[in-house]
């Protein structure tokens, strides 16, 4: 059997075997709940204003509701599987997972949780597949990484599907521009990928052909966007600019900043945040155009700086660099770690459980006890930790930055070595998505 | 060459000491301004929150939603734990014979000095205020007109109110009225005291309790105003007020910065990898 396939049947089984049994209530309830929005024909973006409304008048506090803030190509990718599920369970479907005690039937949400995950899963197949064909130990190494198998199979995250558009996005750069293009504007769903747009625009501009290809890809793939932007440009601009002025969160350089209530203040130190992440992104964009670096390096560089000085990082958007990154030789693979320990003192493990720790009243009462015995012993002492961990990802990242900055040194058994003989050959040249 | 790759090292370090400054000043945000509240509306109703060096409360909390509010003390060094104090029971409180948390509409707003909540049946006004200094936490109660106020303080449990245990009453029990009240409660092994004032003197003041223990300090009062001046008595704070301070996050930074910019200074290697593909 072919090694490429090897791993994606590996990747794949292992992801279907945790698919069902895990899950993010509240992310996956808006997937869940836009999805059925969208087609009953609401407006999904008319909605969250609603909620966003009713919370500000409430408080009389200028919060948002975390609901869908995504471009509308997410709709497109997950709706059909939404769909799938209510024909497979034309009646008593309705799940609901925004609630204090989420209303979870059986054993509707497995086949809910497989089938909403599936555009993630098959993404993940689509990115073990092109790094093995690159690199067969890359692919394995992508196929069997518990943080990647955790944002997907468990969290239910889609941040690796944005990995995989951004890779392939890169790969068809040189040859096929405007689909480069196109798979970069989907990429978009969540919108933080934006700061690679400078770089996209700065290195199609050498020909005025490929940056009008590029852009007409970028178009076509916005082509949903523009439609929400004309029929509902209100609700819609609103939650754009959501992702922009949500308060400082998640795992960076601003973690200690959540330890001081007061969304107010915070709401001040989000533009501090949101100044100091613009300078850091200008500063490197204009760095690595001046120094002409390679595509790959900036595209990995611009990432991980976003990761570092965003206001919000969350601990899954590292997935959503992880597949391009594996690219480059530089990348340290050790920044995994870092976001998948940060959730066992964020959101906590067991709470990803909840699907099959909610099956009956003993296992509940178990799930209850587990999880009031993890958040009283660490209670005290989460926000520190995680900030220990914000920090040592902060600065292992910082340092991975730097050394996409230092001149490549072949390695030294290159030069001490005698013979290499076959199979083994160094890999060079230019990017393509054969 | 050489002067180019030493300027090139020269910028580099100078970009890691700005960044270094810049995540230890950012730690210090805690350590400068640790007060606040918060707001959320996780449903149909809205929760407040806030922490300040002493004192951590929650208003309407999403869990139980009566607790308006629960008072908690913050004590340990450097990692500061919660000890529960005292909790305002609503849904134990009437107001001229209606409920607090039944018969009346209310609704939180923060202002400059706090949480103010106004309540409403409509023919009545009342308004709560909380407002937290560093070393006492004071709710009012504000109406329009005269009212007869039965407020409802709870605690699992108080091993004393005014230096008794009332060991075995299990019927509300009358205590001498008093504008000061003192209680004593254990957190684990620690016995903590804490006073209740009240700027006027109630109707009456009484407890009740539990096969366990006292649990519960009624307080009735006839009138439009009354405030309620809670505050832990004789707790561990440090003469010095900068160990009141959130320490830990400067501390960390400082010594996170300091490593790197020592590792730096040496120039640690940064392992590349070779790609390698099967023929």
């Amino acid at each position: 059997m072919r090694s490429w396939l090897k791993y994606v049947l590996i990747g794949l089984g292992i992801r279907l075997i945790l698919a069902p049994f895990f899950m993010h209530a509240w992310d996956l309830s808006t997937i869940l709940e836009s999805s059925r929005q969208f087609l009953t024909g609401q407006d999904v973006y008319g909605y969250v204003a609603e909620r966003t409304n009713m919370l500000r008048q409430n408080t009389g506090l200028p919060l948002y509701y975390y609901g869908f803030a995504y471009l509308p190509q997410t709709l497109l990718i997950f709706a059909p599987f939404y769909r799938l599920y209510t024909l497979i369970f034309p009646v008593e479907n309705a799940l609901d997972l925004q609630a204090v005690e989420p209303a979870i039937l059986y054993p509707q949400i497995y086949v809910f949780l497989l089938l909403i995950k599936m555009p993630v899963i098959l993404a993940d197949m689509a990115v073990i597949y092109l790094l093995s064909r690159r690199e067969p130990k890359t692919g394995l190494f992508y196929a069997l990484n518990p943080y990647v198998i955790f944002v997907t199979a468990m969290w239910g995250n889609f941040d690796p599907l944005i990995g995989l558009f951004l890779l392939t996005s890169y790969l068809c750069f040189n040859e096929r521009r405007i689909l480069s293009g196109f798979l970069y504007g989907l990429s978009l769903i969540k919108i933080y990928t934006i700061v690679l747009l400078p770089l996209f625009v700065a290195r199609s501009l050498s020909c005025r052909r490929e940056f009008i290809k590029f852009i007409l890809g970028l178009f076509i793939a916005s082509l949903p966007a523009m439609y929400y932007l004309f029929v509902a440009p209100n609700s819609f601009l609103d939650e754009m600019l959501f992702q922009g002025a949500r308060p400082v969160n998640g795992m960076n350089v601003y973690h200690a900043v959540l330890s001081v209530q007061g969304i107010l203040f915070q709401t001040a130190i989000t533009r501090i945040a949101t100044f100091i992440f613009a300078t850091a992104l200008l500063s490197l964009t204009y760095m690595v155009s001046r120094e002409r670096l390679p595509m790959l390096n900036s595209l990995v560089m611009l990432m991980l700086a976003l990761l570092i000085f965003a206001p919000v990082t969350n601990e899954q958007h590292l997935a959503a660099l992880v597949p391009l990154a594996l690219l480059s030789q530089r990348f340290d693979r050790k920044l995994c770690i870092f976001p998948l320990l940060f959730v066992a003192f964020n959101a906590t493990y067991i709470y990803f459980a909840i699907p099959i720790l909610w099956t009956n009243a003993t296992l509940r009462a178990l799930y209850a006890v587990i999880r009031g015995a993890w958040v009283e012993a660490t209670g005290p002492y989460s926000g520190y930790i995680r900030y220990f961990i914000s920090l040592s990802f902060a600065f292992l990242a910082f340092r991975n930055v730097h050394s996409h900055f230092q001149p490549q040194i072949p390695p030294l058994s290159k030069h001490l070595e005698v013979t290499r003989t076959a199979p083994y050959t160094v890999t060079s040249g230019s990017p393509s998505l054969k | 060459m050489p002067n180019k790759s030493l300027a090139k090292r020269k910028i580099g370090t100078f970009v890691d000491t700005i960044f270094v400054v810049l995540v230890v000043s950012l730690s210090l945000i805690p350590f400068i301004c640790l007060r606040g509240w918060d707001g959320y509306a996780p449903e149909n109703f809205t929760s407040f929150v806030y922490r300040g060096e002493n004192y951590y409360i929650r208003y309407s909390d999403e869990t139980i939603g009566t607790d308006k509010p629960h008072i908690f003390f913050l004590e340990g060094w450097p990692i500061k734990s919660l000890v529960d104090m005292v909790e305002f029971s609503d849904y134990q409180s009437y107001v001229n014979g209606l409920n607090l948390y039944d018969d009346f509409v209310s609704q939180g707003r923060l202002t400059d000095d706090g949480l103010t909540v106004s309540y409403s049946d409509g023919d009545l006004q009342l308004t709560k205020s909380i407002k937290v200094t560093e070393e006492e936490v004071v709710v009012t109660y504000e109406s329009d007109q005269p009212i007869k106020l039965r407020l409802s303080l709870w605690r699992y449990y108080f091993s004393s109110v005014n230096s008794s245990d009332y060991k075995g009453i299990l019927q509300p029990l009358t205590v001498k009225t008093k504008e000061t009240l003192r209680f004593e409660f254990k957190d684990g092994n620690r016995s903590f005291r804490g006073a209740i004032k009240l700027s006027d003197e109630p109707l009456n003041v009484n407890v009740s309790g539990d096969s366990y223990g006292l649990n519960k300090i009624l307080v009735t009062y006839v009138g439009s105003c009354l405030s309620i001046k809670i505050a832990l008595e004789g707790a561990n704070k440090f003469p010095l007020k900068i160990a009141n301070k959130d320490l830990l996050y400067p501390l960390m930074s400082t010594a996170f910065g300091l490593i790197y910019l020592k590792v730096r200074k040496y120039a640690f290697m940064v392992k590349i990898r070779t790609n390698r593909t099967r023929n």
